[in-house]
């Protein structure tokens, strides 16, 4: 009968910007995987968007561990090649990463798994381990190996710890997932008033999944009016709502085809 | 010779007085008693050669309600009766001053009234014979009343002798510090006028009370603040129950989770015994004789369970005359009727149908959605019949049906997102009882019907929980010598059960058809000893599925009362056991190898009376739990055990779960004429070890204390009022500390810390309730203000979180509630 307690949730609903949308702490809120489908045992690009409202400073860490009984899947490769403690540019950091070598039935897609962890400085011990078994080329850290029990002994607040999937296969390249391309339709005014509605069209090319594309909305300020808007025939129109005051904010774009494939687009406006 | 010659005329010269060979307690009135009065009446007794009083007079009076009480204590004295000169036994007249007073007046232990054709029925003798002999009699007064005090446990038989009206017997069972209530209607013999039997049709206990069961009064109930009247809502301010999260209508029985409790129905298992708002009983209370509720401990009749029961139990007395009543408040509206369709039969028909829809769907109707609010309602129809071997045949058809949904569309759009619950159950039963005049007890209760439990996300998938039972429960019982009773009973039910769970959020798909045959049967003799008595039982439990699966529970139990004064003693020990569920069974049928549960539950515990108006009654108890079915979680869980929040045990399932539960618990209550009220306390620490080598860990419904403190006082000129204050620890949650981003599916999932090692706030609500009664010729009119969580507390009932579980937003109580009540009673 507890079951009753998810539909009292249920019966909560309201109008205006979702909380959701509003960025108020560190979050790796994007990872962009280039290509997102690929041969086992061949590299990626990874561009992590990492935002940080508080300006408290963050590190990253970007490790390739696909679980397996007792360990990764990836556990065979060079560290450099799994492991990367990018610097920062901005709110970006990348990394190369090599997918696990896996045998794979034709016309199969698994999915590797990409993990990032941001941290303000000083938090997260393990990065400065991994930055030093990268230095010396040792080990893999142990305590990367189970996320799970690497939060347990975590902060809640400035820490973010993301995952990313990478599709696997042997399918010739044009068959395989691409990321989507986010286009505004107009350009982001540079100024808003306070309180301010705004509709925010975009155009989505997508040439190869289009079926479960949505595009989320995130602010460092004010908020959109849901957290996932529906991606229809290539064009989603997104609502913005200004904050009540004024200020620089920061606005964020992604769009997400469910396969992996994923796009960032980041814009900027003055709330007046 | 000399010597003995002048011993002789010695002797008959110097005649005797009677001696008294035996005292008996006079019942002590009332109202004096609550008033703290004493007195003494001095009385002239004529004695007769036997030994026996045949008159007597008041010669110093100490009022009418005094004398009368000692009046009929006199005649129960038995005297050695006095000497003549000569040695030999004659009649006399003497006097004796018989004394009250509060301190050692005796409990009461049965009383009731004589009921004419015409009205109350005045000095009419009313007699109490026990096993071994003893009897004692009482005089009605004027209203037709009579009473018996200080009656030694175990049966006893009672009767009325009035020339010209039909006679039966039947038997009682006294249990020190339980009044039983005996209504005789004596019907005159009207074919065969110049027979001298008599009818009496006696409203009595009909089995041997459970000796750790507590029960309250239809009065105590109806008019409890915060319990809209409710019987069995009115348990949950009983000592050793817990408040269940949400109070959506469960009872948590000293430690257990309420899957380990059970409800009955005239000892007969029912699916649920709340309406899911947890506001109303699923039958009308009006319709039941008693609520027994049964906290652990308790003996063989009961099984298949780890934690405690209620039993609710039809009244299988027929009406008086035609009565009703017809309530409504703002949550729902109730019929009742009651009516003698026959000499011997008996019509009652009794509804119930919730409001809140009514009011709420024409409003919401129009919207984006479609949602049905929160609705239950249920329906009783009943036929008893007397028959002319004094035995009852007892027909009833209940049901009772709950139902929730939203969804986000029109409801025949299969797409539209949605989700809905529905909670039902129609059953039928007949029951049998028969007393005969020698003591012997039989009752066969016969119930049958389908029940279902629904819950559906649309268009995910549904799950379900349906089944078909029939149970059987017979029971016989005889006397023993001195006092005791031997039961002897078959407790069975077989069920065909349909389930499916097939929400693929929830966990992996399963659909179980199979049957279940339960035919447990039971034994339980009572010996009496002097103050002493024991139950030792057995209750030996097989169960078989049909795929295959079968086991065995063999359950001893045993249960003592001593009587030392006015104190009582108790004690018990026994073996509980409780099966595995069908669809932990069904995994694998027959190569499962799991066992049943089971709960070494012990309890000793003490009442006693605290002068005129207080009462004491204290229990520490301690159980054991071993082999504790484990693993397989998922959501579905919810269907037959709390749903876990946290990491799932997704092992195979192992009877590998260990328990321990330690607690006392304490009811100080309060009974004068005008007020009811009493303090409950219960203090406990219950844990759980899920698998060899885990911690120990609080169980998830472990509340370390529980207080309650209720009242209800007649203020007189129809006017009641009550409050109640409550205050309980907060259940145990699993906190989440971290949560990992899934940039794929844009979601948050928890990472969870230790498994129930954070504590919600407690619970805190003060409620009040006034009532006012006007009362006119033919019916009366009540109404009443149930002011529910008077301070609006806002108490945190389930842990929840936010989106990204940065932040605890804990579901809280209802707020504020005035629940406005009427009702008219005919």
């Amino acid at each position: 009968m507890r079951i009753l307690a998810p539909l009292l949730l249920l019966t909560a609903c309201g109008m205006g910007p979702s909380d959701e949308t509003l960025l108020d702490e560190l979050r790796v809120i994007g990872a962009v995987i280039e290509p997102p489908e690929i041969a086992p045992g061949e590299s990626v690009d990874v561009t992590a968007t990492v935002v940080d409202p508080l300006e408290a400073g963050m590190e990253l860490v970007i490790w390739a561990c696909t679980p397996t009984t007792g360990g990764c899947a990836e556990d065979r490769l060079p560290l450099a090649e799994r492991l990367a403690v990018p610097q920062m540019d901005g709110n970006t950091g990348t990394a190369t990463l090599r997918t696990p070598i896996v045998p794979l039935p034709e016309d199969t897609v698994i999915s590797g798994i990409v993990w990032l962890l941001a941290c303000e400085p000083g938090l997260c011990d393990v990065i400065e381990d991994a930055r030093a078994a990268l230095a010396d080329d040792s080990g893999f850290p142990d305590a990367l190996r189970n996320p799970v029990t690497l939060l347990q002994g975590l902060p809640l607040t400035g820490v973010s710890l993301a995952t990313r999937s990478v599709g696997l296969s042997n399918r010739p390249e044009s068959e395989r997932n691409a990321n989507p391309v986010i286009t505004l339709t107009a350009p982001l005014p540079e100024t808003v008033t306070a309180e301010e509605e705004l509709d925010f069209p975009l155009d989505i090319v997508d040439d190869t999944v289009t079926d479960a594309l949505v595009a989320v909305g995130l602010t460092t300020g004010g908020g959109f009016g849901a957290p996932l808007f529906d991606v229809f025939e290539g064009r989603a129109d997104l609502v913005y709502f200004a904050p009540d005051q004024s200020g620089i904010v920061d606005l964020y774009v992604i769009v997400e085809d469910g396969d992996g494939g994923s796009a960032v687009w980041t814009g900027q406006t003055t709330v007046e | 010779m000399l010597g003995l010659l002048l011993t002789a005329l010695a002797l008959a010269a110097e005649p005797t007085l009677p001696t008294l060979q035996a005292a008996v307690p006079a019942v002590y009135p009332a109202e004096a008693l609550e008033a703290g009065e004493s007195a003494s009446v001095l009385l002239q007794l004529d004695v007769d050669a036997t030994g026996q009083v045949v008159d007597v007079v008041v010669l110093e009076s100490a009022g009418d309600a005094f004398d009368s009480a000692a009046i009929a204590a006199m005649y129960d004295f038995a005297w050695n009766p006095a000497m003549d000169g000569d040695g030999n036994a004659a009649g006399a007249r003497i006097q004796y001053r018989y004394v009250f007073s509060p301190d050692t007046a005796p409990l009461l232990s049965t009383q009731g009234d004589v009921l004419g054709p015409d009205g109350p029925m005045q000095d009419v003798t009313v007699r109490a014979t026990s096993m071994d002999g003893t009897t004692r009699t009482s005089l009605t007064d004027a209203e037709g009343h009579y009473a018996f005090a200080g009656l030694a446990d175990g049966t006893w038989t009672i009767d009325i002798i009035i020339p010209g009206y039909e006679q039966e017997t039947a038997a009682l069972d006294i249990v020190s510090g339980r009044v039983s209530e005996v209504v005789f209607r004596p019907v005159i013999i009207e074919e065969t006028p110049d027979d001298a039997d008599l009818v009496i049709r006696v409203s009595a206990p009909r089995r041997t009370p459970e000796i750790t069961e507590r029960a309250l009064t239809q009065d105590e109930i109806r008019y409890l603040p915060g319990t809209g009247g409710d019987v069995v809502r009115a348990i949950q301010n009983l000592p050793g129950v817990a408040r269940p999260p949400l109070n959506i209508g469960q009872l948590l029985i000293r430690g257990t989770s309420p899957e380990d409790s059970a409800y009955y129905v005239d000892g007969v298992r029912i699916p649920i015994v709340f309406h899911f708002s947890g506001l109303s009983t699923v039958v009308a209370g009006d319709s039941l004789e008693e609520v027994v509720f049964f906290p652990g401990n308790f003996g063989p009749r009961y099984g298949n369970i780890l934690g405690g029961g209620v039993d609710l139990r039809f009244d299988p007395v027929l009406p008086e005359e035609t009565n009703g009543f017809v309530s409504i408040d703002v949550f729902q509206a109730t019929i009742f009727h009651e009516q003698k369709i026959g000499e011997n039969t008996a019509l009652t028909i009794s509804g119930r149908r919730s409001w809140v829809d009514a009011i709420l769907n024409p409003i919401l109707k129009g919207g984006s959605s479609t949602i049905q609010a929160p609705r239950y309602y249920d329906g009783q129809l009943r036929l008893v019949h007397e028959t002319e071997s004094n035995g009852t045949l007892d027909a009833l058809v209940f049901f009772s049906d709950d139902r929730f949904s939203i969804i986000g569309g029109e409801e025949d759009d299969p797409n539209a997102f949605g989700i809905s619950l529905a909670t039902t159950f129609q059953k039928a039963r007949l029951s049998w009882r028969r007393t005969t005049a020698d003591g012997w007890r039989a009752e066969t209760t016969l119930l049958a019907g389908p029940e279902a439990e629904i819950f559906e996300i649309r268009p995910a998938g549904q799950a379900f929980e349906k089944a078909f039972a029939v149970g059987l429960r017979h029971e016989i019982s005889r006397p023993l010598t001195g006092g005791g009773r031997l039961v002897l009973g078959l407790d069975s039910e077989v069920r065909r059960d349909s389930l499916l769970y097939d929400i693929a959020a929830f966990g992996a798909t399963e659909e179980v058809v199979t049957w279940r045959f339960n035919p447990a049967v039971y034994v339980e003799p009572t010996f009496v000893t002097g103050n002493l008595r024991v139950s030792p039982g057995m209750r030996f439990d097989p169960l078989i599925q049909s795929d295959g699966f079968g086991t065995i529970a063999v359950d001893p139990r045993i249960g003592a009362r001593y009587e030392a004064g006015a104190t009582g003693l108790r004690a018990s020990f026994g073996r509980y056991s409780q099966f595995p569920t069908t669809r932990q069974v069904a995994e694998i049928g027959s190569q499962s190898n799991l066992r049943p549960a089971s709960s070494w539950q012990s309890s000793v515990g003490v009442n006693q009376p605290l002068g005129p108006f207080f009462s004491l009654d204290a229990t520490a108890f301690y159980n054991r739990l071993n082999g504790i079915v484990v693993g397989r979680e998922d959501t579905f869980r919810f269907f037959s055990g709390p749903p876990p929040i946290g990491p799932f045990d997704t092992d195979p399932y192992a009877n590998d779960g260990t328990g321990q539960v330690l607690g006392a618990e304490m009811q100080l209550r309060m009974d004068t004429d005008s007020t009811t009220a009493w303090v409950s306390a219960t203090v406990s620490r219950s844990t759980r070890v899920n698998r060899p080598g885990d911690d120990t860990r609080l169980f998830g419904y472990d509340q370390p204390i529980v207080l309650t403190a209720v009242s209800t006082t007649e203020l007189g000129k129809g006017w009641r009022i009550g409050g109640r204050v409550r205050y309980g620890s907060g259940n145990p949650f699993t906190p989440v500390v971290n949560r990992i981003y899934s940039l794929d599916k844009r979601e948050f999932t928890p990472i969870y810390g230790p498994v129930d090692s954070a504590r919600l706030p407690g619970f805190f609500s003060l409620d009040a309730r006034i009532d006012k009664q006007w009362t006119f010729a033919r019916w009366d009119f009540s109404m009443y203000l149930d002011l529910q969580n008077a301070t609006n507390a806002q108490n945190p009932e389930v842990m929840s979180w936010n989106y990204d579980f940065s932040e605890e937003t804990p579901i809280t109580s209802l707020p504020t509630i005035p629940v406005l009540g009427f009702r008219a009673d005919w």
